[in-house]
């Protein structure tokens, strides 16, 4: 009779039986039993969310209070002993952390990776509805992003790297490996080298070589091992075009690498068929550029675009 | 930077994610309302943030707790206030609360908790895929790279494995 009970939750939580062909068919004591658990896992999966929205909107209220608290007391703390050097430039380099707009966010939309390469020339490709973050004046000292969503990460060797999620870090010496943290799913996957992943509330941290991953997902956790696979599949994706104007085609990998054109001698109108990959940009301009009989060449913060038969450098 | 001032943004923020989702549980078993739960713990955060500066790294997981069974004294003494002047003067009889059979508490909250925890890798992912993440059906089919159908049956017998470990209550 339970085993028949149970199939019969399972169908009217997934409202394939309505309440009253359920009340026809278990006694009302039972009908009352399972109106409690669809309860139960109701709150139990509401306090299971991720707190991000809560905190926005707990962020909102303090930004709230912090333009109407009174500064004295904290102030007073610094200048009243003795106005020492020290005590005037922890109060300059406080305020100037305050203030400082020195935060680099990438973010990226819908069905979309974007590459993107942080001052040390690492190398991140953030996966389609992820966030990351940097502080660029800190970074040489200290090279750390902040990461919401999924990337696949090619650090340069050198100091320590940390990926700092909401479910736990992954820190790197000089490696390829990706580190997904998506509500309670946390994920790491090493593809060369190294890492070390500590998971938030955990004392001990794991060693991961290449071919090595984790994963948590709620309070799981499982070992992953793979071979033959020396980066992650989403990296390979693409865009396809078909037929379609230069300019446009030319936005789109500016989105993607974050990157500027010098479009000034170049005729935009010409029509592009084909693929650009999301993750090797120098073979994406070989496939839209040679076509057509274009070039390129960096000049400092742009790309510049030309016809290397008519411009003799 | 100081990791253990409080009134630092960056700290704060730290500590909010460490503790949010305990107090909200905490608070939930005591209003029985999830709403009330919310406004209530991020009420206790924000006054936690206005006294920062009086509140050790150490002692903000006891000060937090605290002020949070506090203000559910605070709230239940008036709301009974306001019950008995309600009687008092023959207004609406109805009550709002929960019929008694309704109520969660947390011995069942913990049982749920196993019985996922119990459940088969299959099912786990769907059943979180679905119930908390809130996916439809074709975007876990699409996830695992398995059928809508395939989702269904992990789903229903998710659903009805949760229900045969909880057993009576």
């Amino acid at each position: 009779m339970e085993q028949k009970y149970n199939l019969l939750f399972a169908q009217w939580m997934e409202g394939k039986i309505s309440d009253t062909e359920l009340k026809q068919q278990v006694p009302q004591e039972v009908f009352l039993s399972f109106q409690k658990l669809k309860k139960g896992l109701e709150v139990y999966s509401e306090l299971e969310q991720p707190v991000d929205k809560s905190w926005q909107e707990l962020e909102q209220k303090i930004t709230n209070v912090k333009s109407v608290k009174p500064k004295n007391s904290r102030i007073l703390r610094f200048i009243l002993p003795a106005v020492s050097m020290a005590a005037i430039l922890v109060l300059f380099f406080a305020i100037n952390n305050y203030f400082s707009t020195d935060l680099i966010t990438i973010q990226t939309a819908d069905n979309q990776n974007k590459t993107y390469f942080l001052p040390d020339q690492s190398k991140v490709v953030l996966r389609a509805h992820s966030t990351l973050k940097f502080h660029q004046k800190k970074w040489n000292k200290n090279k750390e992003v902040e990461l919401e969503g999924e990337a696949y990460f090619e650090v340069t060797k050198g100091k320590k790297f940390v990926v700092k999620t909401h479910n736990g870090w992954v820190e790197v010496l000089g490696t390829h490996f990706t580190v997904k943290s998506i509500r309670d799913i946390f994920q790491a996957k090493c593809y060369e080298g190294k890492i070390k992943v500590k998971f938030l509330r955990q004392k001990k941290s794991l060693v991961l070589a290449s071919g090595m991953g984790v994963e948590k997902i709620h309070q799981k956790i499982k070992e992953i091992r793979w071979k033959h696979q020396n980066q992650p599949q989403w990296l390979d994706q693409y865009i396809v075009f078909q037929h379609k104007p230069l300019q446009e085609v030319l936005k789109k990998i500016e989105e993607v690498y974050s990157v500027k054109f010098n479009t000034s001698e170049i005729n935009l109108n010409r029509k592009f068929s084909g693929k650009i990959l999301q993750n090797n940009l120098q073979k994406t301009l070989k496939i839209v550029l040679n076509p057509m009989d274009l070039d390129y060449q960096i000049k400092g913060d742009s790309i510049l675009l030309f016809h290397p038969k008519i411009n003799k450098k | 930077m100081n990791h253990k001032d409080i009134c630092k943004e960056k700290v704060f923020e730290k500590v909010y994610f460490e503790y949010a989702k305990d107090l909200k549980r905490f608070l939930y078993l005591k209003f029985q309302d999830l709403e009330t739960a919310e406004d209530v713990m991020q009420d206790t955060f924000l006054k936690l943030w206005k006294n920062c500066h009086k509140v050790s790294f150490e002692k903000v997981k006891s000060y937090l707790f605290t002020l949070a069974n506090n203000a559910f004294l605070d709230i239940k003494k008036h709301e009974k206030v306001v019950r008995k002047h309600r009687e008092n003067n023959n207004f609406s009889h109805s009550t709002s609360e929960s019929p008694e059979y309704l109520m969660i508490e947390e011995e069942f909250l913990k049982k749920i908790e196993k019985a996922i925890e119990n459940l088969t890798d299959k099912q786990r992912a769907v059943f979180i895929l679905g119930k908390i993440e809130k996916k439809k059906y074709k975007e876990i089919a699409a996830e695992l790279g398995i059928s809508i159908k395939a989702v269904e049956k992990r789903m229903v017998s998710a659903l009805a494995k949760i229900r045969e470990e909880i057993g009576h209550f």
